[in-house]
């Protein structure tokens, strides 16, 4: 440790007895430029080999992929019948749903907006593979995705883009966006279908990042989200006995969502 | 204050324009908004009835019939001004603003019926005329949803209703009649006590922007702003409808329940309900028996509404 420090010393002295040798010739010496707590540390983020976390070395392109599953197995629509913690046997038809506000947080705890708002719908991989481009480099700690709208965009006025309410995830007659929604067929012929939205339903996830180990300048953050959670996580949900009720849907919704985990 | 254009608050993120309101006038009394060509806005807002519908209930572009009486529309723009929460428009608040409230009735199924709002702009954009009118009003004839509800705002944004003879009698051209005189003392006082929530000569808009359960069920059967809020007390409340225009906008009450301006009254005079969300300016007159307002008393409360109609407003004279 001791060696290290005066290692570093020494280091320090020789570059600067340097430039005082080529300042002479110019004008006068002058001390080594001090990096206040104000100016921008460059840090260089590809030399760095023992770390944790997400590196992005310079300017970047985040991707995110999204999976969608159903008890840890990729999601066919239509054609396939899923079979919940209660018995309920049912098919999947749609799933669409809004992936917004991208945050990053680095290593010194600073957060990172990247405003992103992107509508997924599951059955086009288009939508559910997105980049999301001008990520400042650095080493990223954890990412949190809000799965809806934020309250300001939910309630103020009309946008273009993912938000406009032509995509037909808009309520009518009703504040805001419709944040998830899914629907299908029982296999006893019920169709059913739900619509999650409202500012205090908006599922909220901030994933771990310490233990993806990746060093990129276009990383890509595969994402799961696993169905099945909506119907089992934590109360076990019936169609049977608890019916189409958004009220509990609304609640297991968010764990359904918990579910999204970083795989590298 | 003087309501019109002086006070006219104009929207920072959609300021009128002359080619803006045009687009959007056209627009609003334009079928092509239907999903079969059936109806514009103004088949159920028209102008002979202060843009409301004489109607109790309206009827959807397929025939189906709403439960709620279609609102009158003018003085919309103070409501951005004077509500500052998420709840505007509509009786139970279900639209946060004007823009948003217009994309409502095109793609709700029992009004115009779209299946949704891209092919409502695709038979725009193909359409002769309506690429250069967009273009002239915002600068692109790429047609927009944004553009397409902008337009129709700015519209009913334009609609000023501040003619009345209430008007005329506050700018000093005419005189209050007696009967007049003494119904804005019965209005404007505990006496009658509607001021509260409709406003006064100071804010001339006679509603107070809000939500109120008025007593007029021990039972709301319409959940109101409870709907759009989810909060258990905000049922049965209802926005508080402009005073202004009655002659013109009957039936009344959410629910067009009352078909002339004396059942109101006659209501409001003994025969409000109490439930757990009633009102304290309706509960308060309970323990009386409600208003207990003379023949006389009522007769001149009418006649000071009946001041509040602007005919000019309406195409009249």
């Amino acid at each position: 440790m001791a060696l290290n420090i005066f290692f570093t010393l020494r280091k320090g002295l020789l570059f600067g007895s340097l430039l005082c040798v080529f300042g002479l010739i110019v004008s006068a010496c002058k001390d080594p430029e001090i990096t206040t707590p104000d100016s921008p540390v460059s840090e260089r983020w590809d030399t760095i080999t023992n770390y944790s976390g997400l590196i992005i070395p310079e300017t970047g392109v985040l991707n995110i992929n999204v999976n969608y599953e159903f008890g840890g197995e990729p999601i066919v629509f239509n054609t396939k019948t899923y079979i919940n913690a209660a018995k309920d046997s049912f098919n999947v038809r749609e799933i669409k749903h809004y992936f917004s506000n991208v945050t990053l947080v680095n290593h010194l705890g600073k957060t990172i907006h990247l405003n992103n708002y992107h509508l997924m719908d599951a059955s086009n991989q288009n939508t559910s593979q997105i980049a999301i481009a001008n990520v400042p480099p650095g080493n990223y700690k954890s990412v949190s995705v809000l799965l809806g709208v934020d309250s300001i965009r939910n309630h103020s006025g009309l946008q273009e883009g993912a938000l406009d309410p032509a995509w037909s995830m808009f309520w009518t007659w009703n504040t805001g966006y419709i944040f998830f929604r899914i629907n299908g067929l029982t296999t006893w012929g019920e169709a059913y279908t739900f619509d999650i939205g409202g500012d205090k339903h908006a599922p909220y996830n901030l994933m771990d990042l310490n233990t993806f180990k990746v060093k990129s300048k276009n990383p890509t953050l595969n994402l799961a989200l696993d169905i099945n959670e909506m119907y089992q996580n934590p109360e076990v949900y019936s169609f049977k006995s608890d019916g189409l009720s958004i009220q509990k849907i609304l609640k297991q919704a968010i764990h359904m969502l918990m579910m999204l985990r970083p795989m590298s | 204050m003087v309501l019109g254009w002086s006070s006219f608050p104009i929207p920072s993120d959609n300021p009128l324009t002359i080619a803006g309101v045009e687009l959007g006038k056209k627009l609003f009394f334009d079928p092509i908004l239907s999903v079969n060509n059936s109806q514009s806005c103004g088949s159920c807002h028209q102008q002979i009835s202060s843009f409301s519908d004489n109607r109790r209930y309206s009827m959807g572009a397929l025939g189906d019939v709403g439960v709620r009486q279609a609102m009158p529309l003018f003085n919309l723009a103070w409501a951005d001004k004077y509500n500052l929460t998420n709840h505007k428009y509509f009786w139970d608040g279900g639209a946060t603003d004007l823009e948003r409230q217009v994309i409502g009735p095109i793609i709700n199924p029992i009004e115009m019926a779209n299946p949704d709002v891209f092919s409502v702009i695709e038979r725009l954009q193909k359409h002769s005329e309506y690429p250069n009118l967009f273009r002239r009003a915002f600068g692109s004839d790429s047609i927009t949803t944004v553009k397409l509800a902008k337009a129709i705002a700015q519209f009913e944004r334009s609609l000023i209703s501040a003619n009345s003879n209430f008007d005329k009698a506050e700018r000093r051209e005419r005189l209050r009649t007696e009967s007049e005189r003494n119904g804005f003392i019965i209005y404007s006082t505990e006496k009658g006590d509607c001021f509260h929530c409709h406003g006064n000569a100071g804010s001339p808009f006679f509603t107070d922007f809000k939500f109120h359960n008025n007593g007029l069920e021990a039972m709301p059967k319409d959940s109101g702003l409870m709907r759009v809020t989810g909060r258990a007390e905000d049922f049965g409340l209802m926005k508080t409808p402009t005073l202004r225009n009655l002659s013109f906008t009957a039936p009344y009450m959410h629910d067009g329940r009352f078909a002339t301006l004396m059942e109101v009254i006659e209501f409001y005079n003994s025969g409000t309900k109490n439930s757990p969300t009633v009102d304290p300016m309706i509960s308060k007159n309970f323990h009386k028996g409600g208003l207990n307002l003379t023949p006389v008393e009522k007769i001149d409360l009418l006649n000071f509404l009946l001041s509040l109609n602007d005919s000019s407003f309406v195409g009249l004279k």
